[in-house]
């Protein structure tokens, strides 16, 4: 007989599944059907909407790096 | 794409050793080449000898370039692999985990408020970078900072794109892991 997995432990596997997936999300490199059910996973979990969040914002950090010339610090310059 | 043809012709006037065609080509990318090997050494000067040695070696080995790649991806395979051999070389001080980046960010934002706080969460973007292993940090480098696709980033490293894919991956949310407290903190 197949027991029916606990609703919790599907979740947590779904969000398992859905994490492996975030930066192809982001990248834009999931098929529609798999974006889609990204999407809709993102939008009822707060766990993992609070992590592509941050994802996508240290991301975008990132690319922001790219037009700044190595050599100079900002981190202590608040003029 | 007029900048692949016109490398294509000088890459082919450097194969028959004219030196003039083979510095065009070092001006045309070495400054490309020096971001990403000081986002990977985090050492201004190792990432300059390292661009110093892959342009010398760049040059002996010109005859050898087949065109398979463009010769930028080549040549920055080329200096991430000088950059890795100066990381594994013994030196006598550690490197430096600096937080150097530059002054173009006064342009962001137009409220005081809003310049710091890009200025301090692109400082403590940078700083999670230079915290990633080796390999993550030139994966995200590569892909993310440098604006590589995910084709020519796995062709520089000269891995499969899955491969590439997934240290991207791991490499990005190794960093989001370090900007925790930042987000917690109630940054934007």
């Amino acid at each position: 007989m197949t027991r029916t997995p606990h609703p919790m432990r599907r979740h947590h596997e779904h969000c398992r599944r859905v994490r492996e997936q975030m930066s192809d999300h982001l990248d834009g490199d999931l098929d529609p059907r798999t974006a889609g059910a990204v999407a809709r996973h993102t939008r009822i979990c707060p766990n993992c909407r609070r992590l592509l969040t941050n994802l996508s914002r240290a991301v975008a950090g990132l690319r922001a790096l790219r037009d700044l010339p190595p050599g100079s610090d900002v981190s202590h310059d608040r003029d | 794409m007029r900048t692949a043809a016109a490398d294509e012709r000088l890459v082919a006037r450097a194969q028959h050793g004219d030196r003039a065609a083979f510095d065009e080509l070092a001006e045309r990318h070495s400054t490309r080449l020096r971001r990403v090997l000081f986002r990977i050494t985090r050492d201004c000067d190792a990432a300059f000898d390292a661009v110093q040695e892959a342009l010398l070696r760049a040059w002996r080995n010109i005859g050898r370039f087949e065109g398979r790649a463009q010769f930028s991806t080549w040549l920055t395979r080329i200096g991430i692999n000088e950059a890795y051999r100066g990381l594994r070389r013994p030196v006598e001080e550690p490197l430096e985990l600096t937080d150097q980046v530059g002054e173009r960010i006064a342009a962001w934002g137009s409220q005081p408020d809003e310049i710091f706080e890009s200025r301090e969460f692109l400082a403590a973007v940078d700083r999670a970078l230079g915290q990633l292993p080796l390999d993550y940090r030139t994966a995200v480098t590569l892909r993310d900072v440098e604006g590589f696709s995910t084709a020519e980033a796995a062709q520089v490293l000269g891995i499969g794109e899955r491969a590439l894919k997934s240290r991207v991956h791991r490499g990005r949310m190794a960093l989001r892991a370090e900007l925790d407290d930042y987000f917690a903190s109630g940054y934007a």
